[in-house]
């Protein structure tokens, strides 16, 4: 059967990055470029979902969970879980920066076009099947970003953040095709599945041959590299000063859906295709884990800068999600997909605030939050639900999600290697640190007066965007938490294959 | 704007009764004698579930009666022996009979005949059984989710009223006294039985094993109580707020939810979630009511008991892993819990000590307790002291000590020299404080310290006594912490020093004051004094002289409590008192004092209506531990 059909989302928005600069010629009007995005996102969302239950068309019904198409893309619950995540957070991204930039803020149709061409970049990642599509994928998205980044060219931190965001991506970029070559030299073989044969192949005798070393350093150079996107100690450098530099609605779309195709590629790479020499590269991702939640948490503490405490807490909740990588059970890995989804809802929902406050003049600092309870309640409750969430905080979601990663992981560290327990303990003892400088924004919101007048206008597409951000997170995702969970059930099965 | 106000609040009112007029009881009907065959009962074998309604109507025709008789075979009605029987009366034609309910509350079969005709076998049986579609087992009306849900309610009634001047308070008022009225019900009906009542459970993730399961017991059934008592006094202490009085209303009503919560949840993940939000709402009350130094406090009580209780969630994981029932329900867990091993009984144990021990609060872990209550307003302090000190205690006993007993048996030394730290330094410290809500806070943790230690004396006695000191404490801390309040009201002050000389002045306050210190000291008649005489005696059956270090607390807490007295009130007049502020408390800071002397002279008095059903649970915990 023909199912080319199922890239119909992906399709939609190349037509709508080809759309954008014609619009351009067309007419001066910045609204219609963020129009045409919004649009095209939000119908590309739709069909992600429709797919999802029905792939086939002729008998609408959900008979396979995988379809193949042409050995490099796959469609299955894991791939159309995680564009959802991507499609939902550019969708809000798009949302918020059509109030976020002025009328007469310059290059904004190159912003959308590079927007939906780093939203196409995720999808395809999410679809990989072989390494040369997720590297294409990641780079797609990558590139997009770095431009995104220096979009304002004009400031000094953005340009600044821009190169070396760049720079350092590229250098990833060639960590992880390195290890990737490696591991097609060793096997032969590009696609996941034909890489995890060989080395199943390889684990159990039936092919001859001691390559752990070989296995061990291509593991060491692809974990370097993707560790770069996700922004793992001892690769995280640059995330703070992007996350200050950049536009704020793209720090939050690097912070929610970036890190979560990280998390993908991490995912497919390790658990689906790696596998078989976990012994190898289980016990990197627990000293990576733990020192990244440590020293992200401990950093975090003295930030001024909004955007950097959010950095360092980014970094230290990578940590959190790492500690499923060594548990290597399909319930470790299913709450490590929930967590990296609330993930993206909890930080993107705090990004939108800060780019609310920074949008109304009030600056970026953490205490240009003083009193913003007194100017808008809305956005407060917004950024305390998110905050409170960060921590795993019942009953907001965060804690939901936390709580079935760390449940998983324990699991596997009562059943068997008793040092993940040890994780688990740093996971829950970090988030009550946390809880300290997640406190200090939550306190200047309600415990101070602002710093001048009480009138600020916040727009109303961010304070509608805050809104769901609440409704998800205190009600939906607690209240079904089931569904929450089988989803991810559903989408780690898929790698346990 | 006032005569709106007097139009929604009787529709409130309305809204509360529909709400409350819900009954799950079903009716159903035996007709006597049906068309075809006058001699047969239409259902002859109906199933019902407890509590529901029968009717027997009578089929014209024929002289019919409905008598219950023992067994299936039987023929003959037994009237006046031991056991009474259901009986319509003598045979008549066509009449309408209703059995009383009674008959049907619990399980089992009944069986009936027709007394003229049961030669011909007109018998018929009622079997009585829980329906299995239902998630209710036990209950016959949730009155337990109504604990839950109605402060919840108001909360949102309060901040939706939030412009109007009255309004929130008087819906406050209203719904603590409805939900005192509800904790009343469910003390009673929870009475001195063995195991859980008024059980109900509401699926929640059934793939986890994690669902809303409620209960109550003679142990949370008191502390049900005590949360009910304390909410409605709390309102009415508060009723000049000046503040944010809306916000103010609705977060001390869902501070109540959550204390329901925790006293009436059975299971560990519904329990834990419960636990931390009792959290959100203190830290909003100390942080926007507070004193001056209300940032530092709010956020050192956050952290210092968040931290404590993510390890007490490991240790709660571990249980149901190692249960391996699939199921967060505490019974469950503990009725599989005959196979964890002793070092995994240790370690999990320790890890929930600690969650509990910062609740408590315990020595050394006491440190947050004087500054959330210094800084906090006085009802945050009133339901800090009187109700949410409590929940370390009841945790320790509902979840840690019956699915580990020899982790406790372990723990046991540690705790007990734990609490005699803690009652003596207590001691000591409330003696050298010049706050005088430090004072109380310091004595909170002595107090508690009592109640620690009825706890490590694994006894009947010991426990009861541990829970009777909660419910005292619940009842009398915040008494003290009203008559600082009331100080502080009218003189700006509650430096003991900057005190005295004003008992002439306000002569019933005084008297009020006077009667709350010493029931607090432990005088005979009050309940604190029973529940240190029963933790002490506790005490000498298990560890003998070493009582002497306890004994010697008391002594030093009765000294503090009347040398603060004696300064505070009495004495000569102080010079910084500007004696003009000073008259008697107002009505709504007067009646709440009495009410709770009122309340802990009773218990004092009549001590068994709280011990019997807190007995029974002691001895159900220590039975299952096998302790016993």
């Amino acid at each position: 059967m023909d199912s080319t059909f199922l890239f119909l989302p992906e399709m939609i928005l190349i037509a709508s990055i080809l759309a954008i600069p014609a619009i351009y010629i067309a007419t001066e009007s910045t609204k219609s470029y963020s129009i045409c995005s919004n649009i095209s996102l939000f119908v590309s969302l739709l069909l992600v979902v429709l797919f999802w239950y029905y792939p086939d068309d002729v008998s609408f019904d959900k008979s396979s969970s995988s379809y193949l198409i042409y050995d490099h893309f796959v469609i299955n619950d894991f791939s159309q879980l995680f564009k959802v995540i991507f499609l939902i957070s550019a969708l809000a991204v798009s949302v918020v920066s059509s109030s976020y930039f002025k009328e007469d803020e310059p290059h904004q149709a190159e912003y959308y076009v590079l927007l939906l061409s780093s939203a196409l970049g995720m999808l395809i990642t999410a679809s990989a099947n072989d390494f040369l599509t997720i590297f294409v994928g990641i780079e797609l998205s990558a590139f997009s970003s770095y431009g995104l980044v220096a979009f304002r060219k004009t400031n000094d931190k953005s340009t600044e953040a821009g190169a070396k965001y760049l720079l350092i991506g590229a250098f990833s970029s060639a960590l992880t095709l390195y290890g990737i070559s490696l591991l097609y030299a060793l096997t032969g073989s590009v696609t996941f599945e034909g890489v995890n044969a060989f080395l199943t192949g390889l684990e159990n005798g039936v092919i001859d041959g001691d390559f752990n070393e070989l296995v061990f350093i291509s593991s060491l150079f692809i974990i370097a590299g993707l560790g770069f996107k996700i922004a793992v100690v001892p690769f995280h450098a640059w995330a703070p000063d992007v996350y200050e530099g950049a536009p704020t609605p793209v720090t939050a779309l690097l912070a929610a859906a970036s890190k979560a195709m990280g998390f993908v590629a991490l995912l497919k790479v390790f658990i689906f295709t790696l596998e078989p020499f976990a012994d190898e590269w289980k016990l990197v991702f627990g000293i990576i884990a733990l020192v990244s939640m440590t020293i992200g948490n401990l950093a975090a503490l003295s930030q001024k800068d909004i955007g950097r405490m959010l950095a360092y807490s980014s970094i230290a909740q990578a940590g959190y999600i790492l500690i499923a990588f060594p548990a290597l059970t399909q319930d470790a890995v299913s709450g490590a997909i929930a967590h990296t989804m609330v993930h993206a809802f909890m930080k993107g929902g705090a990004f939108i605030v800060v780019a609310g406050v920074g949008a109304a003049g009030l600056g970026y600092n953490v205490s240009s939050f003083k009193g913003l309870a007194k100017r808008s309640q809305l956005l407060a409750l917004t950024m305390t639900v998110c905050l409170l969430s960060l921590v795993g905080l019942p009953p907001l979601a965060g804690f939901i999600s936390k709580f079935l990663l760390f449940y998983g992981v324990l699991q596997a560290g009562v059943a068997g290697e008793t040092w993940i327990i040890a994780l688990v303990v740093a996971g829950v003892l970090n988030s009550a640190l946390s809880l300290y400088y997640y406190l200090k924004v939550i306190r200047f919101m309600y415990l101070y007066d602002p710093e001048d007048s009480d009138d600020v206008e916040f727009s109303t597409s961010i304070r509608y965007t805050s809104l769901l951000v609440i409704l998800f997170l205190v009600l939906i995702l607690p209240l079904f938490y089931q569904d929450l969970y089988s989803l991810c059930e559903d989408a780690s099965r898929e790698l346990f294959a | 704007m006032v005569n709106l106000i007097n139009l929604r609040l009787p529709l409130a009112f309305v809204f509360v009764l529909l709400l409350s007029g819900v009954s799950s009881a079903e009716d159903h009907t035996v007709l006597v004698g049906t068309e075809d065959n006058p001699y047969i009962f239409s259902e002859a074998n109906l199933v019902i579930a407890p509590g529901d309604n029968v009717t027997f109507i009578w089929t014209p025709g024929q002289p019919h009666n409905v008598a219950q008789v023992e067994s299936s075979s039987s023929n003959v009605y037994v009237s006046g022996g031991d056991i009474i029987f259901f009986y319509s009366g003598e045979p008549v034609d066509g009449i309408e009979w209703v059995l009383n309910s009674t008959y049907t509350q619990e399980e089992g079969i009944l069986y009936y005949i027709c007394e003229p005709h049961a030669g011909l076998q007109m018998r018929g049986q009622i079997v009585i059984e829980s329906r299995p579609d239902m998630t209710m087992e036990l209950g016959d009306f949730p009155w337990l989710s109504y604990l839950l849900v109605f402060p919840l309610i108001g909360a949102l009634w309060c901040f939706a009223f939030r412009n109007s001047p009255e309004a929130h308070k008087y819906i406050a008022l209203s719904t603590t006294l409805f939900t005192l009225a509800i904790s009343v019900i469910v003390f009673i009906k929870a009475g001195s039985g063995n195991g859980f009542r008024l059980m109900e459970e509401y699926e929640w993730a059934p793939n986890l094993g994690v669902s809303l399961l409620l209960g109550v017991d003679g142990l949370s059934s008191p502390l049900v109580l005590l949360t009910g008592i304390i909410c409605p006094l709390t309102v009415i202490f508060s009723w000049h707020e000046k503040e944010k009085p809306a916000l103010f209303f609705a977060l001390l009503l869902v501070m109540q939810t959550a204390l329901y919560g925790v006293f009436i949840t059975l299971d560990y993940f519904v329990f834990y979630i419960f636990w931390e939000v009792v959290l959100i709402p203190m830290f909003f009350l100390i942080a926007i009511w507070g004193g001056d130094n209300r940032r530092y406090a709010s956020i050192k009580f956050f952290i210092y008991t968040f931290t404590a209780s993510v390890i007490m969630l490991v240790g709660f994981m571990a249980l149901y892993f190692e249960a391996g029932v699939n199921s967060f329900s505490m019974i469950d867990i503990a009725n599989n819990s005959s196979g964890f091993s002793r070092e995994f009984q240790i370690w999990v144990f320790a890890a929930l000590f600690i969650g509990f021990a910062v609740k408590i609060p315990s020595v050394p872990w006491h440190t947050w307790l004087p500054d959330a209550h210094v800084q906090a307003p006085t009802a945050g302090s009133i339901l800090l002291a009187g109700v949410m000190l409590k929940m370390g205690l009841y945790g320790l006993m509902r979840a840690a000590l019956p699915p580990l007993p020899i982790g406790a048996e372990f723990f046991v030394p540690l705790m007990v020299a734990l609490a005699i730290i803690s009652i003596l330094y207590g001691a000591v410290l409330s003696l050298g404080q010049t706050d005088l809500k430090k004072l109380v806070a310091y004595s909170s943790v002595s107090h508690m310290g009592v109640a620690l230690l009825g706890v490590a004396t694994m006894t009947e006695l010991g426990f009861a006594g541990a829970v009777f000191m909660m419910f005292a404490h619940g009842i009398l801390s915040p008494a003290m912490f009203m008559v600082a309040g009331v100080l502080l009201h009218q003189l700006g002050t509650r430096e003991i020093p900057k005190l005295g000389g004003i008992a002439q002045s306000q002569p019933t306050t005084t008297g009020l004051f006077v009667v709350i210190f010493m029931g607090s000291l432990g005088v005979p008649g009050m309940a604190v004094f029973v529940s240190e005489l029963a933790v002490f005696i506790a005490f000498f059956q298990s560890h003998g002289y070493l009582l002497l270090l306890p004994i010697f607390g008391m002594v030093i807490t009765a000294g503090y409590h009347l040398w603060a007295l004696q300064r505070a009130i009495f004495g000569a007049e102080n010079e910084s008192v500007d004696i003009k502020k000073v008259h008697e408390a107002p009505w709504y800071e007067m009646y709440p004092m009495f009410i709770l002397i009122i309340i802990a002279a009773f218990f004092g008095i009549f001590p068994h209506y709280l011990m019997d059903p807190i007995s029974v649970a002691s001895y159900d915990i220590l039975d299952f531990m096998g302790v016993l």
